[in-house]
């Protein structure tokens, strides 16, 4: 990933910004992605430290002793550019767009048919990044992202049989012969007459 | 096997299990908890969720264990089937079956794990006579009384040949409380069966069927739930049941209706069908006469008799499609 390039995005969209405050969202390598409040504060973990520094400030004015506008800096250590890269976009796109809410038990495999194309086409990705987003999602507590990878991962699943989700996802059957029958057997006894 | 005692069996040695990728983020090293989201969202079918079990011991102990979080459960299955053979499915071998596992003290013990009872292609089973004679010994013997909901399933409407299965199967499910027992032909004595021998009995399924009588159900004080759509019904009292002004006593299911909260009998008509639709009078005095407890009920009245109860009995649900 170019991580200059990343920075320019955001950085652009946050010139753009009507709430004309920015947060400096800073990643595990320590790049800096400026993004709107309005975008920062759909993650609860921003929004929560966000609020401990207000309270921290609670006597300071907005500015710098030269007028300049301060800007905030969140540190996500655990959050690396690539990932956080795609958070950001993700935000930007649910606050013009919101998700619609994915309903349990998925209704299809394609998750053009669970959420809108916007979505689909944005979790179309290689399943390690896929994975970190989650991880991502999770550590930054932004639910629908969550909600969204998660499901993308269950649609992975859904519909195959355990061989197909051990192709999948390069999972090694630790069940012997036996053990696998006796799961089979828990689940569903045949009968035959 | 219940999941307590399987777990420490299947328990895996590793905490996650990988293929020469080490270092890179794979599924199984997510953590438990992102691994149950992602989980909770399957379950569409129980064939989806047994798979699931079926991958690795690390998903299998999060998929039985309580407390990862999962939302959904597993409802163990007692299928029947037909043996590929010919002749069609014999329900003889069944009881014969049945009395040898539950003589058996291991088996009979995983026989209460059981929930739900699926007899597939049920018009292949062919037609046996004696078989109760077998049947009333087998019923001492079996008891399968952890099994709470059935369902059959059949291509086509179900000949007489497959009820004596049925019959076999009333009689070992004395807790049954669900059953589905769609297309089948004249299927009343199978009704007062079930309505006799699974006293529990709350919800019938019985779409698709032919010459049905509702009165079969009598035995079923429990019966909360009846969908009963494209059926035709015997009625005996044809005209008392569309009487809006005589024989207030007689009105569609006043033998059987006195627990039950929701109805479907969209599509409905007599018995033989040539006899057309039942008609809005009877389907009118129906919601008139209903006990208090109904709250649900769909049938093919029309918009305007619709309009008309729902002032007279605001209680009543009485969708329109």
């Amino acid at each position: 990933m170019d991580v200059e390039d990343s920075k320019e995005t955001a950085a652009s969209t946050a010139d753009t910004s009507s709430s004309g405050v920015t947060i400096q969202l800073i990643s595990k390598e320590g790049d800096k992605f400026p993004v709107p409040i309005t975008v920062s504060n759909m993650s609860e973990l921003v929004k929560s430290m966000m609020d401990d520094k207000d309270d921290d400030d609670d006597d300071d004015d907005d500015e710098d002793d030269d007028g300049k506008e301060k800007i905030t800096e969140i540190p996500l250590p655990n959050v690396k550019s690539e990932v956080l890269k795609k958070v950001i976009e993700f935000c930007e796109h649910h606050l013009a767009e919101p998700m619609t809410e994915i309903e349990k038990p998925l209704k299809s495999q394609n998750m053009a048919d669970v959420v809108q194309k916007w979505y689909a086409d944005f979790v179309d990705l290689e399943q390690v990044l896929l994975f970190e987003l989650i991880l991502a999602a999770n550590y930054m507590d932004i639910k629908p992202l969550l909600d969204l990878t998660c499901a993308t991962v269950a649609s992975m699943i859904k519909g195959k049989t355990p061989d197909e989700i051990r192709a999948t996802f390069n999972i090694t059957n630790d069940f012997s012969p036996e053990e696998e029958a006796q799961v089979r057997e828990e689940n569903k006894w045949c009968e035959e007459a | 096997m219940s999941s307590s005692s399987s777990s420490s069996l299947l328990r895996p040695k590793k905490k996650m299990r990988r293929d020469n990728n080490e270092g890179i983020l794979t599924l199984l090293d997510l953590p438990i908890s992102l691994l149950a989201h992602i989980f909770n969202h399957l379950g569409k079918t129980q064939e989806e969720l047994m798979n699931l079990t079926l991958v690795s011991k690390q998903v299998y102990e999060i998929c039985k264990n309580e407390r990862t979080g999962i939302e959904w459960k597993i409802i163990p299955v007692f299928e029947i089937s037909v043996l590929q053979q010919e002749g069609g499915g014999s329900t003889r071998t069944l009881v014969k079956n049945m009395i040898t596992h539950s003589l058996n003290r291991k088996t009979a013990k995983k026989f209460r794990n059981y929930h739900h009872m699926l007899v597939k292609d049920l018009h292949k089973f062919s037609s046996e006579d004696n078989v109760f004679s077998g049947t009333s010994y087998a019923t001492d013997i079996v008891h399968m009384e952890g099994i709470t909901s059935l369902c059959t399933t059949s291509s086509k409407l179900v000949p007489y040949s497959g009820y004596s299965l049925l019959r076999v199967v009333a009689h070992m499910l004395p807790k049954l409380r669900e059953a589905s027992l769609s297309n089948m032909y004249e299927i009343n004595s199978i009704l007062q069966y079930f309505s006799v021998k699974c006293p529990l009995l709350e919800k019938v399924t019985s779409n698709n069927n032919v010459g049905v009588d509702p009165t079969m159900m009598r035995s079923s004080h429990n019966l909360k739930e009846l969908y009963m759509d494209n059926t035709s019904f015997i009625c005996y009292e044809k005209e008392h049941l569309a009487d809006l002004t005589n024989h207030p006593d007689i009105f569609l299911f006043h033998q059987c209706c006195k627990s039950l909260e929701r109805i479907s009998i969209q599509n409905a008509k007599y018995y033989p069908p040539s006899q057309g639709k039942l008609s809005q009078e009877s389907l009118i005095k129906f919601v008139r006469n209903a006990p208090p407890n109904l709250r649900w009920f769909r049938s093919d009245l029309s918009i305007s008799n619709i309009l008309m109860l729902r002032k007279e009995r605001p209680g009543i649900e009485l969708p329109f499609y």
